[in-house]
């Protein structure tokens, strides 16, 4: 607790931080908001994507900071046990509260172990009440409170049942009952009756609850005792009981032993420790950290079974549900429906607000801006130009995945809430395990068909942070919506009679390179984050409370516009800078010839390493630089670079606003057409946009260019492009959402694994259907 | 003794010995499968996934085939056909 004299007013502010802690699913989130309201913000662990809740609660005339920690069923392991056992330690925490489900409450015992050993002032929460006495059980909160050592508090945290007492035994503890010294109102007492008391006072009482601290055998409490001899005598920069910093040395903790190690005269210790280690090894036959995690088990095992008493309960309602949705035959009928409706809805349901967002920054407030500019006589300059083409389009393609990232976290809120997504993790697993990914990135890579974005932020559900990476990854092979009007064009222009099933191809080649570069980075970049045992909590299934739902949507979508916006905009500034600059000629800034921009000269210098692949030329090259904006803003610049004769000279005015608009608006046909993008996929009904189908025009340019740039195989070139287009570069939004989710460095390894993917893919199809065009005797 | 990936469905057993790396048997235990924990073998997920667990004393796991099959288990109460 700190103490802060405030300027001038002579008042003393107090801080005071607790920390909740807790297994997932147990109800932490809601406690959480039930404690701090709207009082809360979001940010991450410092150099971790991680994240960190903190929010603010009044107690009395104390400030108290509580952190959410993520759920975690130990403290041992590495992410996120690591963040939590890190912030565990904190020598600014006043008090960890430990969250425990009461409907499952032995198996909540082994972390609540590992927190009450830290020896720190402890409060714990015995939650979900109310269904534990739904499924039978009568819980000894007294016994509770002796084996544990801390004050029980019985809340149903969702409807905010038991939050008062629980604010009323935190007061106390953080300091805030100065002017209240006698104890705090009788019915707190009577709810926590063992406030205060502690290891003590356990000693005395009921022989069947096992007290703190547990043993761990002779040999172990021995090691134990030496290593806080030599833990307590030397000048450690680390917080906390250090009987505890002895067990996280025994079980070999890596986090633990290098803060120890750093420590002066800490790396003789932390070597001793790992002897000690072994010498219980040997003894025992097993590792000391599992001889620690049995003892440890064994304690909950006997603490639950001395304060659980169970009685004869009707099947609960997560039997029964399991028995359809788990169902040998059902279960997976009833998984892909949800799965399609939830599709569904974050890619059509969003749809209308979309359409209003980008009439709004398109229309209207192009038009203010642009008068309002004319008013202070910059109307008509490079200002106007950099705002109305811009930075405008590139703000309407935020504001645009705002409705589509509501409709998602939303739904990702109610499957993980209710303890669904548990689920479709089991039904699925078996599917995804080849590529080393579990059955919740079934959903992730399936919403990258209608637009990567969503389907990047949807890894969250994902546990493993290698899992998350993984999909990651590979979500930029998912063939989004907004490439289907390319392959269209493409396809109607040299397939003609077989464009649908070429079209259906570069589906079928999507799912083939998701499969093969999973199984190859699985097995290459992420082997040493290899999968561990696959063991899944299948949660009871609960109703998401509302409360949860809303913050969590808030969040997600502001941290949206925070993090991933950024890059969004500096791409549709970027590539309006390229288009606006000069390079020789006679044009002056925002001013210029498309042929004299900067523009065109980078896909000059481009075009050349696109040769191999047969469409490396200047033409091309371009239009694939204003993919990266948005993947059918292709489509629109082909028309321009091709539609004038003759096809090797582009326009004199490439129509720049029409093509900054398109920055916008592409991202409103990918989601439009994401609706029709997965019966295409099925083969069930080929979408053919009206202008996309009108090619006369620009068929004839676009074969010519591509005989001239392929050395006359123009199919073989064609459908070299069509993959590269699959593969290629993902949007800058979907960098954005990878660096926001992953960080800038896989979001940058991810840019250079579709880029020298989509080169091989294209090359190899180009070259082989020009050998075979060789062979066949045609073009 | 049985391995649990073999045990009829609906039948309860113990856990006896796990022939797992050392951090995957902690990450069992700390999840409720530790030495001694009773489980009731549910249900099987399609093909050849998961098998779902019923802790005795709470709650519910997903376990892959692959790592049961590496977990011994003393079977306590065979499966009843009621």
């Amino acid at each position: 607790m700190t103490e802060q004299r405030r300027p001038g007013s002579g008042a003393v502010t107090r801080r005071a931080a607790v920390a909740l802690v807790g297994n997932p699913n147990v109800g932490k989130s809601s406690l959480f908001n039930q404690l701090t309201g709207s009082r809360q913000h979001v940010a991450n662990w410092p150099g971790k994507t991680v994240e960190r809740h903190v929010g603010t609660c009044r107690l009395g005339a104390v400030d108290v900071e509580v952190v959410d920690l993520p759920g975690t069923y130990s403290l041992a392991g590495g992410s996120p046990e690591e963040q939590v056992a890190a912030a565990l330690t904190d020598a600014d925490l006043d008090v960890v509260v430990i969250v425990l489900d009461g409907t499952n409450l032995e198996r909540n015992l082994f972390l609540a172990a590992e927190v009450a050993e830290l020896g720190r002032p402890l409060v714990a929460v015995l939650n979900l009440t109310d269904a534990a006495a739904r499924d039978g059980l009568v819980l000894d909160d007294v016994a509770l409170g002796r084996a544990l050592g801390a004050p029980v508090v019985r809340t149903v945290a969702r409807t905010g049942l038991g939050l008062d007492e629980l604010r009323a035994t935190l007061e106390p503890l953080v300091g805030a009952d100065d002017t209240n010294t006698d104890a705090p109102g009788g019915q707190t007492e009577h709810l926590s009756p063992h406030r205060g008391t502690g290891v003590l006072d356990a000693q005395t009482a009921d022989a069947a609850v096992p007290p703190l601290p547990i043993a761990y055998g002779d040999e172990v409490d021995g090691e134990l005792q030496r290593l806080v001899a030599r833990l307590s005598v030397l000048d450690l920069d680390v917080q906390g009981d250090a009987r505890w910093w002895a067990l996280r040395l025994l079980e070999g903790n890596p986090e633990a032993t290098r803060r120890v190690a750093a420590s002066s005269d800490g790396a003789r210790l932390a070597a001793e420790a790992a002897a000690a280690a072994a010498r219980i090894h040997t003894s025992s036959g097993v590792a000391a950290a599992l001889v620690l995690a049995d003892r440890r088990y064994a304690w909950a095992h006997r603490v639950a079974a001395a304060t659980v008493e169970r009685s004869p309960a009707p099947r609960s309602h997560t039997d029964r549900l399991d028995a359809v949705l788990l169902h040998p035959w059902l279960g997976l009928p009833v998984f892909l429906t949800l799965m399609w409706l939830t599709f569904t809805l974050v890619v059509e349901v969003a749809d209308p607000f979309i359409g209003w967002i980008e009439g709004l920054t398109e229309g209207p407030l192009a038009r203010i801006v642009a008068s309002a500019l004319a008013l202070v006589g910059l109307g008509d300059t490079w200002v106007e130009g950099a705002l109305v083409d811009g930075l405008l389009p590139g703000l309407g393609a935020v504001l645009v995945f705002l409705p589509v990232l509501t409709m998602l976290y939303l739904a990702l809120g109610v499957l993980e809430d209710s303890g669904y997504m548990a689920r479709a993790a089991f039904l699925m697993d078996r599917v995804m395990a080849p590529i080393g990914l579990s059955g919740r990135s079934f959903l992730p890579l399936l919403l990258g068909f209608g637009c990567n974005v969503p389907g990047v932020y949807a890894t969250r559900v994902l546990e493993r942070r290698r899992d998350r990476v993984l999909t990651g990854l590979l979500l930029p092979f998912v063939s989004c919506a907004a490439r289907l009007p390319v392959y269209v064009l493409l396809a109607t222009v040299f397939f003609a009679g077989a464009s649908g099933t070429v079209v259906f191809a570069m589906y079928l080649l999507s799912i083939a390179t998701v499969l093969a570069v999973g199984a190859v980075l699985d097995r290459i970049l992420l082997r040493d984050e290899q999968a561990s045992s696959f063991i899944l909590e299948l949660p009871d299934y609960r109703r998401p409370g509302l409360r949860v739902l809303r913050h969590y949507v808030g969040q997600r979508v502001g941290a949206f516009v925070r993090q991933a916006g950024p890059v969004i905009l500096v791409g549709a500034v970027g590539v309006w800078l390229l288009l606006a600059i000069p390079i020789g000629g006679s044009g002056s800034f925002t001013d210029t010839d498309l042929d004299e921009s900067a523009f065109a000269a980078t896909s000059r210098v481009l075009a050349p390493t696109l040769v191999p692949a047969g469409f490396g030329s200047t033409e091309v090259t371009g239009t694939l630089l204003t993919g990266m904006v948005a993947k059918e803003i292709m489509v629109a610049t082909f028309w321009q670079v091709f539609d004038v004769e003759p096809p090797e000279e582009l326009d004199e005015t490439p129509t720049l606003a029409d093509d900054l608009v398109e920055v916008g608006t592409g991202f409103l046909a990918a989601t439009r057409d994401a609706v029709l993008a997965v019966p295409t996929m099925l083969g069930l009904e080929l979408h053919v946009d009206q202008d996309v189908n009108d090619t006369s025009t620009l068929a004839a340019p676009l074969r010519a260019g591509l005989t001239a740039s392929s050395g006359g195989h123009p199919l073989a070139a064609a459908l070299a492009l069509m993959v590269f287009v699959l593969l290629y570069l993902p949007c800058f939004a979907t960098i954005g959402a990878l660096r926001q989710e992953l960080g800038i460095r896989w979001a940058l390894l991810s840019v250079a694994l579709s880029l020298s993917t989509a080169w091989l893919g294209a090359t190899i199809v180009f070259q082989v259907g020009r050998l075979l065009a060789g062979l066949l005797g045609g073009g | 003794m049985i391995t649990l990936d073999a045990v009829p469905l609906g039948s309860t057993v113990r856990v006896s010995t796990r022939m797992l790396p050392t951090a995957d048997q902690r990450r069992l235990t700390e999840l409720g499968l530790g030495h001694g924990a009773r489980v009731e073998v549910l249900r099987r997920a399609p093909f050849g996934g998961p098998l779902a667990l019923r802790l005795i004393h709470g709650g519910l796991l997903a376990l892959r085939r692959c790592e049961a099959a590496r977990i011994i288990v003393i079977v306590t109460e065979a499966v009843t056909n009621d």
